[in-house]
C-alpha cells in the first residue's frame, strides 16, 4: 500500500506538469486551429533560460521564474504569432503542421547552438530538501508547489476560455472567422492572446520540469510531446478531459515505472523496461482509437493557396538523367571521406521522395519517414544479409505492409491525429523496439508443442546493424563510387514509378482526396482505402530508401534513424514543394552533402537551423520554392536550348579540365555555382531581347508567372505589383491599402 | 428508385435541427425541398447522403435501408449529390474530376462514361481546364456532371442555381427535366422559386426543422402555412402577380 501511495504521488506530480503543457496546447489549437508541434521546444527554452539564470548566474529562483513566465513566455508567443503563424492564412493543415515542425527543429538546433549539449546541466528545485509527510510518504514541498501551480493554471485557463471576453472571442474566431471580424473583433489580437497564453504555459511547464530531469533540448521536447496524449484524450478542445488525460498519463507512467520498469525479475522483464519509456505513446494510441471518425465538412469559403501540378514524363526523365549523370560525374572528383558521406545522399533522397505522394498528393502527414526507412533497413539487413538485390524489394514491400497496418486504424481520423499516430510510432521504435535485447521469434501451433519457426532475432544487433552493399548482375557495388551511382539509379527508378503513380487513376484519387474529402466520398470512393494506400506506398518507398541509406553507412545505429532527423527531411521537402518530386533531391543534397560541414566545421547546428528558418517562412510561399522561385527563374533557360546547351558545354569543359587535374575541384565548384546564378539571368535577358521590338531600348515587361499561379501564391512581389499598377493605370499606394 | 425518409430527427446537443421529418421522392419526378435559411434543408441532405448520422429515423432508397451505410456505399447504391458550396477537386481538370468519379464504376465503362457525361452537359470546351478556375455557373455544371457519372438513380441537388446566370439556369433546368424524364429521382433544394415552381412535380416545405407542407406547386402556392412561414404574407402580396405568371409557364402538371 505504502508503495502504491508513493507511486500515486509521483504520478500526480508528473500529471500536473503534463496538465500544464497539454492545457496550453489544447487552448492554442482550439482557438487558432494550429497544432503547435513546437510546444515542447518552447518549454525547453523556458527550462534552459531558467537553468542559465539560477545555476550559472545565481539569480534567486522567484526572479528567474518571473523572467521566464512573465517575459520570455509572452514575448515568445507574440514573436511566434506575428513572425510566423500570421502568414499561414489560407494554407492547408499540412503546411501549418510543417511550419510548427520546422519551428521545433529550429528551436532545438538553436538551444544546442547556444548551450553546449555536452555540458551536464542540473537545476535544483526551490525548497530543495524540504518535505512534508502525507499518508506515510515524504512529499517534497517542490512537488506540492508543482501540483498547486497546475491546479491554478487549470482554473485560470478555464475561466479565460469560457468566462472572459477574450476567451469568447478566441472560440468565436475558430467557429466563424468572418462573422467575428464583422462584429468588430481583431483576429490578430485574438490570435496573439492565444499564442501568448500557449507559449507562457509551455515555458512554465519547462521551468517546472527542469529540476526533475537532465536538461537536453531533444529529450525535453520529446518529454513534453508525451503530453500530446493528454490533449488527444481531451480531443483538443475540452480542458477538463485534457486534465483527466494528464492524470491517466502521469499515473500510468508512474505505475509502469514502479511496478515494471525496475523489475527485471518479472517474466520478460528485460523487454518491458523500454516499454516504460513509451507508456505515453501507448496511451496516445489507445486514445486515438476512441476518437470519432473525422466528420466530413463542406469546404471553407477561403480558397487554398496550394497548387498541385501533374509531373510530366519529360520533366521526370530530365530529373532522372540529371541525377545519374551528375552523380557519375561528381563522384570521381570527391575526396574519399566526402565521397563516403555522399553515399547517403540518394538514400535520403528516396526517403524524402516517399513524402511526396503522402503529403503533396494525398494531403496526409506522416512525421516518421525515418521510422519506415528503419523498417526497410532492418528487413534488408536481416532477410538479405549478403546484400542480395531483392533485399531492396523486400524492404519496400515490408515497410509498405507496416505503413498499411499503422495507418489502418487511424485512416478514419483527421490528418492531425494520423500524424500524431505516426509520431507515436516513431518514438516507440526509437525508445523501445530498436533497443530490445535479442529474443527468440517462435511460431507455434496454438495449444500444441509443435514449433513451425524459431529464430533468434537481435533487431539492431547490439546497436550497430551490419548491412552489406548489393551486388547486381556480378557488379560489386561495395565501393563508395559504384554504390553512389547505383543509389542514384534506384532514386531515378523511384521517381519514374511515382510519376506513373501520379498520372494513374490512383494518383488522381489521391489529389481528389486532398482537394475535397467530402466530394471524394460523395462520388462513391472510400477515403480510408485511399489513405491506407497512400501510406503503404509512402512507407514502401521510404523502406527502399532506408535500405539504401543503411547500406551506405554499412553499420547504421538506431540513432541514424531518430525521430528528429526525420523531421528535417520532412521540413525540407515541404519547403521545396511537397507535391514536387524534385524536392527530394534538395533534401538529400542538403542533409548528406559534406559542403556545409566543410565550410562551417564548427557549426554543427547550421543545417537544422537553416532548414528550420526556411520551414518557418512557408507561410509566405506554401507551394514550395521549386514551383514558386526556382522554376520561374529557369523557365527562360528551358525555352532556349542553345543557351542551355552552351552553358552545359562550358561546364562540361571545366569538368574535364578538373578531371584531368588541370584545375582544382574548388574551381569546378565555383563554376557550378556560377552556372546556377548566371544561367537564369541570361535566360531572362534572352527572353526580354526576343520579346522587345527591334531597336526598342525598353524591354517588354511581363508577370513573373501566370496570373493563376500569382493569385495562388500571394502576396505579390514588387515587380509584379508595379507591372499590374502600370497595366491598369493604378496609382501606387491608392486603393490597395498600402 | 424511390427515396423515402421516415421520422428523421437530428439533434446537436440540446438543439433540435430536424424533428420527425418524413418525406419521399419518386422516380421519374423532380421533388423540391424548400424553406427559409436555417430550416434544415442541407442537414436533411447530409442525413440522406450519410455525411451526418441522424439521432433517429430511417432513410430508404428503393428497398435498401441506407440509414447506417457510409457515404461511399450509398453512392454505389445509386446516390449522386451536388453541394451548396462547390466541392470540386480544384487542382484537377474537369475531365480528371469526372475520371475520379468514374473510379467507382467498372474499368471498361470509365472512358465512355466520362465522355458521355461531358457531351451531355456540353462541357467539351472546358474539359481540360482546371476546376478551380471555372466560373461558379460552369462549376455547378461540372459538379452535376460528376454526380451523373455512373448514372445514379437518385440525384440530390443543393441550390444548383445559385451563382448561375439566366441562360445557365435555363440549360440546367432543361437537363434536370430530361434526367427526370429518363426515370431518375431528383431531390432539389433551391431558393430560386421560379425554377422550383417551373420544374417540380412535388414540393416539401421545411421550417425550423419541421415539415410543414407537402404537395404540388399549386398546392404549395396556396398553402397558408407556407405563405406565413416561408414566403411571408406581405412579400407574397407585393410580388404575387409576377411570381405566379412566371411559374405558370412550363410547369409540369
Amino acid at each position: 500500500m505504502r508503495e502504491f501511495v508513493g507511486f500515486t504521488i509521483t504520478g500526480l506530480v508528473t500529471a500536473s506538469i503534463y496538465a500544464v503543457v497539454a492545457s496550453g496546447l489544447t487552448l492554442t489549437y482550439a482557438t487558432t486551429g494550429i497544432f503547435n508541434w513546437a510546444h515542447g521546444a518552447l518549454a525547453a527554452i523556458g527550462a534552459f533560460v531558467y537553468w542559465q539564470c539560477t545555476t550559472l548566474w545565481g539569480w534567486p529562483a522567484p526572479l528567474a521564474m518571473i523572467l521566464c513566465v512573465g517575459i520570455i513566455g509572452p514575448v515568445l508567443g507574440v514573436t511566434v504569432e506575428s513572425g510566423i503563424m500570421r502568414r499561414l492564412d489560407g494554407t492547408n493543415e499540412i503546411t501549418r503542421m510543417a511550419v510548427t515542425l520546422a519551428l521545433l527543429v529550429g528551436i532545438i538546433a538553436g538551444i544546442n547552438w547556444i548551450w553546449d549539449p555536452q555540458m551536464t546541466k542540473v537545476v535544483l528545485p526551490v525548497f530543495n530538501g524540504k518535505a512534508i509527510e502525507i499518508l506515510g510518504q515524504r512529499l517534497p514541498v517542490y512537488d506540492l508547489l508543482v501540483m498547486a501551480v497546475a491546479l491554478l493554471v487549470g482554473i485560470v485557463m478555464r475561466w479565460v476560455l469560457y468566462r472572459s471576453r477574450a476567451g469568447v472571442q478566441m472560440r468565436g474566431i475558430v467557429d466563424d472567422r468572418s462573422l467575428i471580424i464583422l462584429n468588430g473583433v481583431s483576429p490578430v489580437r485574438t490570435a496573439q492572446t492565444s499564442w501568448v497564453i500557449g507559449s507562457t504555459t509551455a515555458v512554465l511547464a519547462g521551468v517546472l520540469i527542469a529540476p526533475k530531469t537532465s536538461l537536453s533540448a531533444g529529450s525535453l521536447a520529446l518529454l513534453i510531446m508525451n503530453a500530446f496524449a493528454a490533449s488527444v484524450v481531451g480531443r483538443l478542445r475540452s480542458l477538463p478531459l485534457t486534465i483527466l488525460g494528464a492524470a491517466i498519463l502521469g499515473l500510468s507512467t508512474a505505475y509502469a515505472q514502479g511496478y515494471v520498469g525496475s523489475r527485471t525479475d518479472l517474466p520478460g522483464g528485460q523487454y518491458l523496461i523500454g516499454l516504460v519509456n513509451v507508456v505515453p505513446v501507448v496511451v496516445l494510441f489507445i486514445a486515438l482509437q476512441f476518437l470519432p471518425q473525422e466528420r466530413l465538412r463542406a469546404a471553407k469559403s477561403q480558397q487554398a493557396r496550394e497548387l498541385s501540378n501533374r509531373p510530366t514524363w519529360n520533366g521526370s526523365l530530365w530529373l532522372v538523367v540529371a541525377a545519374v549523370v551528375v552523380t557519375a560525374a561528381i563522384a570521381p572528383l570527391l575526396a574519399p571521406g566526402d565521397l563516403h558521406n555522399m553515399t547517403k545522399l540518394w538514400g535520403i533522397a528516396v526517403i524524402a521522395l516517399s513524402l511526396v505522394p503522402l503529403l503533396g498528393w494525398a494531403g496526409r502527414l506522416a512525421v516518421c519517414p525515418f521510422a519506415f526507412a528503419a523498417v526497410g533497413a532492418l528487413i534488408s539487413a536481416h532477410l538479405a544479409p549478403d546484400g542480395q538485390i531483392w533485399g531492396l524489394v523486400l524492404a519496400g514491400v515490408g515497410a509498405a505492409a507496416v505503413g498499411a497496418i499503422l495507418s489502418f486504424p487511424g485512416a478514419r481520423l483527421s490528418p492531425l491525429y494520423l500524424a500524431l499516430a505516426t509520431a507515436a510510432f516513431a518514438v516507440a521504435l526509437d525508445n523501445w523496439i530498436f533497443r530490445l535485447p535479442p529474443f527468440h521469434l517462435v511460431i507455434r501451433i496454438p495449444f500444441t508443442e509443435v514449433t513451425l519457426y524459431r529464430h533468434q532475432l537481435d533487431i539492431f544487433q547490439g546497436g550497430s546493424l551490419a548491412m552489406r552493399r548489393p551486388k547486381v548482375f556480378g557488379f560489386d557495388l561495395s565501393g563508395d563510387q559504384a554504390f553512389l551511382i547505383f543509389a542514384s539509379i534506384v532514386f531515378g527508378a523511384s521517381v519514374l514509378a511515382l510519376t506513373a503513380l501520379r498520372r494513374s487513376d490512383l494518383g488522381l484519387r489521391m489529389i481528389a482526396l486532398k482537394d475535397s474529402p467530402i466530394g471524394y466520398a460523395t462520388v462513391g470512393l472510400n477515403r480510408q482505402v485511399t489513405t491506407v494506400a497512400a501510406f503503404a506506398i509512402s512507407a514502401g518507398v521510404a523502406g527502399v530508401g532506408g535500405a539504401l541509406y543503411g547500406a551506405a553507412m554499412q553499420r547504421p545505429s538506431p540513432d541514424a534513424f531518430n525521430f528528429f532527423s526525420g523531421l528535417s527531411i520532412l521540413v525540407i521537402v515541404v519547403v521545396l514543394g511537397a507535391s514536387t518530386l524534385g524536392s527530394s533531391v534538395g533534401a538529400g543534397a542538403f542533409l548528406a552533402a559534406p559542403v556545409l560541414v566543410n565550410v562551417f566545421p564548427s557549426l554543427a547546428q547550421v543545417t537544422p537551423t537553416l532548414t528550420a528558418a526556411a520551414g518557418v517562412s512557408l507561410g509566405n510561399n506554401p507551394n514550395g520554392s521549386i514551383r514558386s522561385d526556382i522554376a520561374p527563374q529557369w523557365s527562360g533557360v528551358g525555352q532556349r536550348p542553345l543557351l542551355l546547351g552552351g552553358g552545359l558545354a562550358v561546364l562540361a569543359g571545366v569538368y574535364l579540365a578538373t578531371l584531368g587535374d588541370l584545375i582544382s575541384n574548388w574551381f569546378f565548384a565555383g563554376a557550378c555555382v556560377a552556372f546556377v546564378i548566371v544561367m537564369p539571368i541570361l535566360g531572362r535577358r534572352a527572353t526580354r531581347a526576343l520579346a522587345s521590338p527591334a531597336g526598342s531600348a525598353v524591354p517588354e515587361r511581363r508577370l513573373s508567372a501566370s496570373p493563376e499561379q500569382l493569385a495562388q501564391s500571394l502576396p505579390l512581389g514588387a515587380d509584379d505589383l508595379s507591372y499590374l499598377d502600370d497595366t491598369f493605370g493604378i496609382t501606387p499606394g491608392v486603393g490597395r491599402g498600402s | 428508385m424511390d427515396l423515402e425518409v421516415t421520422d428523421v430527427t437530428v439533434r446537436f446537443g440540446g438543439n433540435t435541427v430536424l424533428s420527425d421529418v418524413g418525406l419521399d421522392a419518386v422516380s421519374g419526378g423532380i421533388t423540391s425541398l424548400i424553406g427559409p435559411n436555417g430550416a434544415g434543408k442541407t442537414t436533411l441532405f447530409n442525413v440522406i447522403t450519410g455525411v451526418l448520422k441522424p439521432t433517429s429515423g430511417r432513410v430508404m432508397l428503393g428497398t435498401n435501408d441506407m440509414t447506417s451505410m457510409p457515404v461511399h456505399k450509398r453512392v454505389r447504391l445509386g446516390l449522386g449529390r451536388t453541394f451548396q458550396r462547390l466541392e470540386l477537386f480544384g487542382t484537377l481538370t474537369v475531365e480528371e474530376n469526372l475520371r475520379v468519379a468514374a473510379s467507382a464504376i467498372p474499368r471498361e465503362r470509365r472512358t465512355s462514361e466520362v465522355q458521355r457525361v461531358i457531351q451531355q452537359l456540353r462541357l467539351q470546351q472546358v474539359s481540360d481546364v482546371r476546376a478551380d478556375t471555372l466560373s461558379t455557373g460552369t462549376g455547378r455544371l461540372v459538379e452535376l456532371a460528376r454526380a451523373l457519372v455512373g448514372e445514379p438513380s437518385l440525384l440530390l441537388l443543393d441550390e444548383p442555381a445559385s451563382g448561375q446566370n439566366d441562360s445557365e439556369t435555363r440549360v440546367f433546368s432543361e437537363v434536370l427535366v430530361d434526367l427526370a424524364d429518363r426515370g431518375m429521382t431528383i431531390l432539389l433544394v433551391e431558393h430560386d422559386m421560379n425554377l422550383v415552381m417551373a420544374i417540380s412535380h412535388r414540393i416539401h416545405v421545411l421550417d425550423f426543422g419541421q415539415l410543414i407542407a407537402s404537395g404540388s406547386p399549386a398546392e404549395i402556392r396556396s398553402d397558408v402555412r407556407v405563405q406565413a412561414a416561408y414566403l411571408g404574407q406581405e412579400s407574397l402580396e407585393v410580388g404575387s402577380g409576377r411570381r405566379r405568371s412566371d411559374v405558370s409557364t412550363g410547369a409540369h402538371p
